[in-house]
């Protein structure tokens, strides 16, 4: 049986939510960065001199420069793929929550609702309220710990390989 | 109209008007009186040569009738069927699937269930005033039955059997056509060796190959069966894939998942990307074109392996961009609300939303789950890449028109089948988008044609994915009341082992449990239908 997917940090890898402008420009004393080519996006790879624990880079990222939206750890799984974080997260529910239900959930754990999913009843798309105060990895250990969640995870951007030779 | 096949799906038939001209200009003198007769299958043999069909053929079935029947005259019981119509006339329709032609007259051939009654059966020919012609010699419960009154004729009988088909007690019951046949249907294209392997190439090995040939003498595939192709887009327009194309309620002809749904080409799921070097797949939309054509082309110059199931195109990608996994993970939820088999001839990192989808996608097909299969990789033996590592997923790996391991194809206990692809000799002949100037072949006749729509060197696991879940929809098309772990059981118990390697369990972690064989994969099927 396959084991369950992780959504494991990188070490220093960050995808960071700027505009256009001169703080992406800023964002480049960091370390290496590169533009996604969408909803301004920038991913940025910290250099020898970034701090060691996973916060405490996080929170260098996004006092780097002014005019950062929010920013995430690039998350891997335990093949080392990476996936970029959008921003977003999904929760799939036990069962479909009832729209109360669904607000208390949004409101306890600081999210707003973005969409439900097309196809999948209790399963729900949400944005955090604060995303620049929110850490990622800790919002889904809330999440994957709450009451009646079925599964949570960060939605992301990855690299696809179509197989043809 | 319509006629159920013996899974009870539809076959549809659409009327035509019988001719009521003379026979053509050029018709020799015997054929003329032939052609001439008033007789029913005189009549149905005309209908046969003026609506296109066979003139040769068309004569042949009416002399050879004459002979049959009208030699000896008929015996006692028998109705001449060559005696002038009264009455209703015979009813000609054209197969829509097939353009062939189906002319019904008098009879219908019914096949009860094993057990029933002999009342049930006499209740259930009387119920329109049938009685018996004839028990069918090699098996007891098929019989041919007619109305003595001569009431009920032609295209009421279209009626009549499928109101007795509907029922319990009856395996199938249609109209004993008088049909035309295509001798020419089986001819599998030279170059598409991994169907049909005729060891023409120097070095090719012959009946290296899946046995596609055996599997159609059962079945090309039924249009009830829909085959996914989650990839860059499908070229929809082209000429051997465009009658193959699934559309939804509204004649919608699939999505485009990497755009929005508000977006206005997001129900539009062909190629759009295409930048120089226009055969480079990292760079172009032209990888799902040629997928979907090793699934189920169908036309002279390509088949599919599945020749008669539909395509639904699905597009996640656009050329090599980043994709969102929420969106390639919903792309499989929308395909298994319609498909019984989806084919991905890609890889890319382990995410949980798709892991969900595979699973959701498991519920689909009334609770026996639609099929997926994935390709392993092409990382040279590397491990197997996910999708096709999940133990939900069928993963494909690649062999060659050697019966060797391609060289390019990962390794591991999550192979569960190989299937044909290139690096031997030859590569995989297939379509290839319609753009000019666009595609595996831009136009080079050494390259598979100077009108650039087919390739003749498509491959990797991209290829030989396709290849496995075409042959998976023989299977469904056969028995559709098989689970996808059914399908499995199916595809990996009829495996050829090819190669070396295999463990107490027959499985091999270069080429799972063998390379997949259509032809025996479908006897099986039918084999476990018959089962029950």
């Amino acid at each position: 049986v396959s084991e369950p997917i992780r959504q494991i940090p990188v070490r220093g890898a960050f995808v960071v939510k700027v505009p256009p402008g001169p703080a992406r420009h800023e964002l480049s004393a960091l370390g290496r960065t590169r533009d996604i080519g969408r909803d301004n996006l920038v991913l940025v790879e910290l250099g020898a001199s970034a701090p060691q624990g996973d916060r405490t880079a996080w929170e260098q990222v996004l006092n780097a420069t002014g005019g950062i939206e929010w920013a995430a750890p690039v998350l891997a799984d335990d093949t080392s793929e990476p996936h970029v974080p959008t921003g977003d997260v999904t929760v799939r529910f036990e069962r479909p929550p009832t729209p109360t239900q669904l607000k208390k959930f949004a409101t306890d754990h600081g999210l707003t609702l973005r969409d439900k999913n097309e196809f999948v009843l209790a399963q729900f798309a949400f944005r955090p309220s604060s995303p620049r105060e929110t850490y990622l990895p800790d919002l889904l250990k809330e999440l994957q710990s709450a009451p009646d969640v079925e599964r949570a995870w960060a939605n992301t951007l990855s690299n696809y390989r179509r197989l043809a030779l | 109209m319509y006629i159920r096949d013996l899974n009870k799906q539809k076959i549809e038939l659409d009327p035509i008007e019988l001719p009521t001209v003379p026979p053509p200009a050029g018709a020799r003198r015997a054929d003329h009186d032939l052609l001439l007769e008033s007789s029913p299958l005189a009549m149905a043999s005309r209908a046969i040569f003026e609506l296109g069909g066979d003139r040769k053929t068309a004569t042949r079935a009416a002399r050879s009738t004459r002979r049959g029947a009208g030699g000896r005259g008929p015996r006692p019981g028998e109705v001449d069927l060559l005696a002038p119509t009264h009455g209703k006339p015979p009813q000609p329709f054209r197969e829509r699937d097939t353009r062939l032609l189906r002319i019904v007259y008098k009879e219908i051939v019914l096949r009860f269930a094993p057990k029933v009654p002999t009342t049930t059966r006499t209740q259930l020919i009387t119920k329109h005033g049938f009685v018996v012609r004839r028990t069918n010699p090699y098996e007891k419960d098929q019989v041919v039955i007619f109305d003595p009154e001569g009431q009920h004729v032609g295209a009421e009988l279209l009626d009549i059997a499928n109101d007795l088909a509907e029922t319990d007690e009856v395996i199938f019951a249609t109209p004993n056509f008088v049909s035309e046949y295509r001798r020419h249907a089986l001819s599998i294209p030279i170059p598409q060796w991994h169907l049909y392997n005729r060891g023409k190439a120097a070095g090719q090995k012959k009946g290296e190959d899946v046995d596609a040939r055996e599997a159609w003498k059962i079945t090309r595939g039924s249009r009830d069966v829909v085959i996914a192709i989650i990839d860059d887009g499908v070229d929809i327009d082209h000429p051997t894939l465009r009658k193959q194309v699934w559309r939804d309620g509204k004649k919608r002809p699939g999505r485009d998942f990497f755009l929005p749904n508000d977006d206005p080409d997001h129900y539009n799921p062909r190629p759009k990307v295409f930048q120089r070097p226009y055969d480079n797949t990292d760079l172009n939309d032209i990888h799902g074109t040629a997928c979907a054509g090793v699934a189920a082309a169908s036309g002279t110059k390509c088949y599919g392996v599945a020749p008669k199931c539909r395509i639904m195109a699905v597009k996640i990608f656009h050329a090599n961009e980043m994709a969102e996994d929420e969106r390639v993970a919903d792309a499989i939820r929308y395909a298994a609300k319609a498909a019984s088999v989806i084919s991905l001839s890609w890889s890319g990192g382990k995410t949980p939303d798709i892991e969900s989808a595979i699973e959701d996608a498991g519920r689909e097909r009334g609770g026996r789950g639609v099929v997926v299969f994935a390709a392993t990789g092409n990382e040279d033996h590397a491990p197997v890449g996910f999708p096709a590592a999940y133990d939900s997923v069928i993963g494909v790996g690649a062999s060659t028109d050697q019966a060797e391991l391609a060289s390019y194809s990962n390794v591991g206990k999550e192979v569960s089948i190989v299937a044909p692809s290139n690096y031997g000799i030859l590569g995989i002949f297939t379509t290839d988008v319609t753009e000019p100037g666009r595609g595996y072949n831009p136009g080079d006749p050494s390259r598979g044609g100077k009108d650039g729509l087919y390739c003749n060197d498509f491959g990797g696991t991209s290829s030989a994915t396709p290849l496995a879940a075409g042959i998976g929809a023989l299977v469904l098309s056969v028995n559709p009341k098989l689970g996808r772990e059914d399908v499995r059981g199916v595809l990996e118990s009829t495996a050829d082992k090819i190669g070396a390697g295999y463990d107490s369990k027959g499985h091999s972690n270069n080429f799972g449990y063998g390379r997949v064989n259509a032809g025996s994969a479908v006897h099986e099927a039918k084999a476990r239908r018959k089962r029950g």
